[in-house]
């Protein structure tokens, strides 16, 4: 074989090996980038099943609530109420009778108004401001402690999911604010920006010590569900100097 | 004054010079066509910039080599450099990421500062076969390519799109055997020049096609852009 031959194979072979490394380089990053988006669609399906998970353990818990609220209306009202009418219409006078009548109608609008809090189409009618103020007016009428609300209106347009977490991670902040800090006065503030929306719940309670490890799960629960929404979740807290809670929901 | 003998130019035109000067005529009638939008989009006025200018010093070469004239430099100026620093710009309106774009443009500035070191220490002639710059420019194009190899697949914007539909994949894949096989030939110019002749004009062809190849990628860019525009089809998404 020639010289020229020789170079000429040289050349030749050094090129086809040349260009196979080149395509074996575009090709593995072409399935690097492949790899790359399975792994990203596996994530992508799990942190939807996590949302899901969440919302229809929200759901339950409302839910859960729900019932035990109706359990103690049928308990406390209902029940005090059909006893009067019982007690009205045994009567054989005819002005008892027709007060018996008058608690039959009030006991009627009371189921109604039970049997509406029963499913959870009652989160779309009202608006978080509604039942933050619902809630605080129950507090307040226990008379646990004292409390106010501060609002500029900017949750009102809430995706369904976003307002039951939210319902859900309030309702749980106060019951923690009632059952652990015996506060004086509660106080709830709705603010939004052009970036963010904000709630935050203080108490002058007697706070904690946020380095100490929690026992429980409630605080990790609130940090994820505030995650699932897309939120966060801060506390800051004192021993002797009240807790103060911030949910964030970006716009 | 030597006279200019149109024959021997003519004599010297074949598909390859056609085909470029095709290339740049349907680029340009297709940026006219595009709307104001898609004239703004900047891989397409690089694609066309390049097309023009690739046309236009193959022709230049061609005819300074048809009157018996050494037509190294217009390959040292147009190619190594100017269409080098159009490439590179090119492989940069692809980035996303800002630091990335900041890396070529310093990218670019070294070279162009090496060249003229080079040039003015004496080290590379303008007209000679320019091996050192071909080897400056092979180098930081491969720098550039890489940086967009690396954002494919580690940004998360790239994960929502299929890179065998991207212009920018396949625009850094033939950027990158462009000049990595040009390179190849470059620096064994002028020793199979000097020894293998024939040798030299069969691999000379191979930066010829690769050159007619990624200039009819970009020519297609350019073209997929108006038909999108016209036809509502997505051939390719640039």
């Amino acid at each position: 074989m020639s010289e020229q031959e020789n170079q000429f194979l040289l050349i030749l072979f050094g090129g086809i090996f040349f260009a196979f490394l080149m395509s074996l380089f575009v090709v593995s990053i072409v399935i690097l980038h492949r790899q790359r988006q399975v792994q990203n669609r596996q994530k992508i399906d799990q942190l939807k099943s996590e949302h899901e998970k969440t919302l229809l353990n929200v759901e339950n818990e409302i839910q859960q609530e729900t019932l035990a609220q109706v359990g103690r209306e049928l308990h406390d009202n209902i029940g005090q109420l059909l006893s009067l009418a019982k007690l009205s219409l045994n009567s054989p006078k005819p002005e008892k009778q027709s007060k018996g009548k008058e608690y039959i109608n009030d006991i009627i609008k009371e189921v109604r108004a039970l049997s509406k809090t029963l499913n959870l189409d009652w989160v779309e009618s009202v608006t978080l401001d509604d039942f933050i103020q619902q809630l605080l007016e129950k507090i307040h009428f226990t008379g646990h402690c004292e409390t106010s609300l501060q609002s500029d209106q900017c949750f009102q347009h809430l995706k369904k999911d976003q307002k039951l977490v939210l319902i859900r991670v309030i309702q749980e902040c106060l019951n923690n604010a009632l059952k652990h800090a015996q506060p004086d006065h509660i106080t709830v503030r709705i603010t939004g920006n052009n970036r963010s929306r904000m709630i935050e719940i203080s108490d002058d309670g007697k706070g904690f010590d946020t380095t100490q490890k929690s026992k429980g799960s409630g605080m990790y629960n609130l940090v994820k569900r505030m995650e699932t929404i897309g939120g966060n979740f801060k506390l800051r807290s004192e021993v002797g100097k009240g807790t103060h809670i911030i949910l964030e929901l970006p716009l | 004054m030597n006279q200019v003998n149109l024959d021997l130019f003519y004599a010297r035109l074949d598909y390859y010079q056609f085909l470029l000067i095709s290339f740049a005529i349907i680029s340009v009638l297709g940026y006219l066509l595009l709307s104001k939008e898609g004239r703004k989009n900047e891989a397409v006025r690089l694609s066309l910039g390049i097309l023009v200018v690739v046309a236009g010093y193959e022709w230049i070469a061609t005819f300074i080599a048809s009157q018996k004239i050494v037509n190294n430099w217009v390959y040292n100026l147009f190619y190594s450099h100017l269409a080098a620093v159009l490439f590179m710009l090119l492989i940069r309106s692809f980035l996303k990421k800002e630091s990335h774009r900041k890396t070529i443009i310093i990218t670019i500035i070294a070279f162009l500062f090496s060249s003229l070191i080079l040039h003015v220490m004496g080290l590379v002639h303008y007209n000679d076969s320019g091996e050192f710059i071909s080897f400056l420019n092979t180098t930081f194009i491969l720098i550039s390519c890489s940086l967009y190899f690396f954002e494919l697949i580690t940004l998360d914007e790239y994960l929502a799109i299929d890179p065998l539909k991207e212009f920018s994949f396949w625009a850094a894949t033939s950027i990158l055997f462009y000049f990595s096989a040009s390179f190849m030939i470059y620096i064994s110019h002028k020793y199979l020049y000097t020894n293998f002749l024939d040798i030299y004009y069969m691999v000379i062809e191979i930066p010829r096609h690769m050159t007619l190849l990624c200039n009819l990628l970009l020519c297609f860019s350019i073209c997929s852009l108006v038909i999108k525009n016209k036809f509502n089809l997505e051939i390719i998404h640039v």
